[in-house]
């Protein structure tokens, strides 16, 4: 009886090992399958940032969301605008930034974007991306 | 059959070591070198992996497998259920050494990091699972076999 509870356990136990890979798997293939592209247009009193996304993913919904920090030249910060969009699989959408700033005080930029795979409103996998424009 | 059990047994412990320290830290410093994709060079640096830990780590795992069969009975059901908790931890220390990098391509650089947020959890509560129920089952049949030893002594 023991026995069989405990190779009944065990296989659960193979189960898991699978569902866990298995998702694992699929949220990385997710993941490195997004496509963004951001177009900047400078006016002098904004800037105004959008994002188009397409995300091809499988079972996971996917949560992008974008920072964008401006900065003068002394590395304090000027303005910041935030956008989030949450996307089911095989849906395209973008996010629209509007940062109101005087453009001729800014030096450079920092973009900070996350990617969060999704499931029921719970946050599984996810990536954060920063760099400097 | 100890001889099938000893081959497999040295197979094991290699395997282990290679699996867990050689092919992840060679990847790693060939990354860290630079890999070229599409005539671009790319170059990744983790900052808080901790290559020292993953080193003992595997080397514990390694010794663990040996140890775990080169003997028999409760003892094996012992050190499968350590060497099952070393690779948990192994794995939270990957978790953990993904969540800060540096992607160098070209002139950009960018700071990228993974957060294996609640899927890692889960694999390291299958880990220790599988591991204790491994460790279980063998418990179990060290504590029959005794019995079995003790009815023929009888």
């Amino acid at each position: 009886m023991g026995y069989a509870i405990i190779r009944f356990l065990k296989i659960c136990s193979y189960i898991v090992w699978m569902i866990t890979t298995l998702i694992g798997t699929v949220m990385f293939y997710n993941l490195a399958g997004i496509e963004w592209e951001p177009h900047v247009t400078t006016y002098s009193d904004s800037v105004v940032v959008d994002v188009a996304i397409v995300y091809k993913g499988f079972f996971f919904d996917l949560n992008f969301t974008i920072e964008v920090r401006l900065y003068d030249k002394y590395n304090h910060t000027l303005a910041s605008g935030i956008g989030s969009k949450v996307l089911k699989p095989g849906e395209s959408k973008s996010v629209m930034l509007v940062i109101w700033v005087n453009t001729t005080k800014v030096d450079h930029g920092i973009v900070d974007i996350r990617v969060y795979q999704l499931k029921w409103g719970m946050e599984l996998i996810g990536m954060d991306f920063s760099y400097v424009v | 059959m100890p001889v099938k059990r000893t081959l497999t047994g040295i197979i094991m412990t290699i395997w282990t070591f290679i699996s867990m320290v050689i092919i992840p830290l060679s990847t790693l410093k060939a990354l860290e070198n630079g890999i070229t994709i599409s005539d671009v060079e790319l170059k990744v640096r983790l900052f808080m992996l901790d290559i020292g830990i993953i080193f003992m780590l595997g080397l514990a795992a390694m010794i663990l497998t040996a140890l775990s069969y080169s003997f028999r009975g409760k003892l094996d059901a012992l050190l499968t259920m350590l060497k099952y908790s070393v690779i948990a931890y192994y794995e939270w220390v990957w978790a953990n050494g993904v969540r800060k990098m540096e992607v160098l391509m070209a002139d950009q650089v960018v700071h990228v990091g993974i957060d294996l947020g609640m899927w890692i959890i889960i694999v390291i509560i299958g880990s220790l699972f599988t591991g204790f129920l491994k460790a279980l089952h063998k418990y179990l049949e060290a504590g029959k076999n005794e019995e079995e030893k003790e009815e023929e002594v009888w």
